[in-house]
């Protein structure tokens, strides 16, 4: 059976003043439904980029990813889009905002009511998605008036609304009090533990990969997988330094 | 011999210090002063080198037959002169690719920079990836949950787990600036 999601050997270059950042150097991974994959990497080491590449929203200069045995990049952006709102694949940011002001449930209820879902439906089902993420209190306070745990909250509430099959998690570990991480976290972890949902988690913090069954390290381009039998392989592409080929193998 | 460098291995489970005066020694002859404030020069100052188990590593190098000593009779020098045998070299390879005790990891891996020549870096690269792998493991171990509850208890667990996660988070950051470094060194 296919993958849920596979990302092969994508590259992806950043232009840095007069210089050229390979911020993903032939990285390869695959994604099953209901996996739980910690991701951790430095800060800029290419944790965001890849997964806006696994999302479909930014595409890799070479390689491929495909979900569910399809390249992202043969569909055309309708099709992705499509494909990326509904049982798809979500990503939430922690840097995520809106400039809607509205209150949550409304916004949560039109990310739903996107597929032609009524709108009385689409409430019901918002404030279902608010309630798994432990942010009922926030349905009718506006979105202007969030606290970034309540607005991570409602990013995550407006992606699980539409029943994604991967939702992807770029840095949860950044608010103010280390509590309210802690329990943003074990949310995290809570969601990665129901049924066929896959989630990938990436952060700069180790301890927001504990719920995580698989783990990966992010950085210099490449991605390491930090299991005994993970799927992730990194298969060299040219550009790759000598050095790390002398280092494979001599392990 | 080559057959007789597996015996001539240097435990990991000794002073970390130990591979890396050897390898001192495999650079050049020196005597036990000069062996210490290049250690000290090089390593820092939060490494602290008392000359007792300096000489007492020295002996240990010369019963297992890795450096010889010249007593001042028998040079111009009015000190001990150690120089390393035919089996240094075989044996600071093995030492450079000797498995990490977790809690010894990070010194061994200074001690093991601060002597590392050019063809030692892949092997540095290597003890770094699996460096890097055991931490990961060791994140399992402070992963259990917590009561996600505003109480004292549950306060106190987080510190101490935070603890942990922090200095392996450092770590961690660390492993990955040793090795871009030792790439970029490598790699041009």
């Amino acid at each position: 059976m296919a993958p849920l999601l596979s990302v092969t050997q994508v590259t992806k270059r950043y232009v840095d003043g007069r210089r050229e950042i390979l911020v993903l150097d032939g990285v390869s991974l695959e994604i099953d439904a209901g996996d739980s994959v910690g991701m951790w990497g430095p800060k800029r080491s290419g944790k965001s980029t890849l997964l806006r590449v696994m999302a479909g929203i930014e595409q890799p200069d070479s390689g491929q990813v495909c979900f569910e045995g399809r390249a992202l990049q043969a569909m055309s952006a309708r099709e992705r889009a499509r494909q990326l709102r509904h049982g798809g694949i979500a990503l939430v940011s922690s840097e995520w905002r809106t400039q809607i002001v509205r209150p949550v449930i409304e916004l949560v209820a039109t990310a739903c009511a996107s597929d032609g879902t009524p709108m009385r439906e689409a409430r019901a089902l918002a404030r279902k998605a608010l309630a798994r993420v432990e942010a009922s209190g926030c349905a009718d306070v506006r979105t202007d008036r969030l606290t970034l745990g309540e607005r991570l909250r409602t990013a995550l509430a407006m992606a699980l609304v539409r029943e994604p099959r991967l939702l992807l998690v770029d840095e949860p570990a950044v608010l103010p009090s280390p509590l309210e991480t802690n329990e943003l976290l074990m949310l995290l972890q809570s969601l990665g533990d129901e049924g066929e949902l896959a989630v990938v988690i990436a952060s700069e913090n180790l301890a927001a990969l504990s719920g995580a069954t698989r783990t990966m390290a992010v950085s210099s381009g490449e991605v390491r997988s930090m299991d005994q039998d993970g799927v992730v392989v990194r298969l060299p592409s040219p550009s790759v330094s000598r050095a790390s080929r002398a280092g494979d193998a001599l392990s | 011999m080559a057959a007789s460098v597996g015996d001539q291995a240097i435990s990991t489970n000794q002073s970390p210090l130990k591979g890396a005066v050897l390898g001192l020694l495999v650079q050049g002859p020196s005597y036990g002063y000069e062996l210490a404030n290049r250690l000290e020069r090089q390593l820092g100052p939060s490494w602290s080198i008392l000359r007792p188990s300096l000489y007492r590593m020295l002996r240990g190098l010369r019963r297992e037959g890795l450096i010889a000593s010249q007593s001042p009779g028998e040079t111009n020098s009015a000190r001990i002169v150690y120089s390393a045998t035919g089996l240094a070299e075989g044996a600071l390879v093995a030492w450079m690719d000797s498995p990490l005790p977790l809690e010894l990891a990070q010194l061994q891996l200074q001690a093991r920079m601060v002597v590392a020549r050019q063809e030692d870096l892949p092997r540095l690269l290597v003890a770094l990836n699996r460096h890097e792998r055991a931490l990961f493991a060791k994140r399992t171990e402070i992963q259990a949950g917590l009561p996600a509850r505003h109480s004292l208890r549950a306060a106190m667990m987080f510190l101490v787990r935070e603890a942990s996660i922090q200095q392996i988070n450092g770590e961690l950051l660390w492993v990955d600036l040793s090795r871009q470094t030792i790439r970029a060194l490598l790699g041009s």
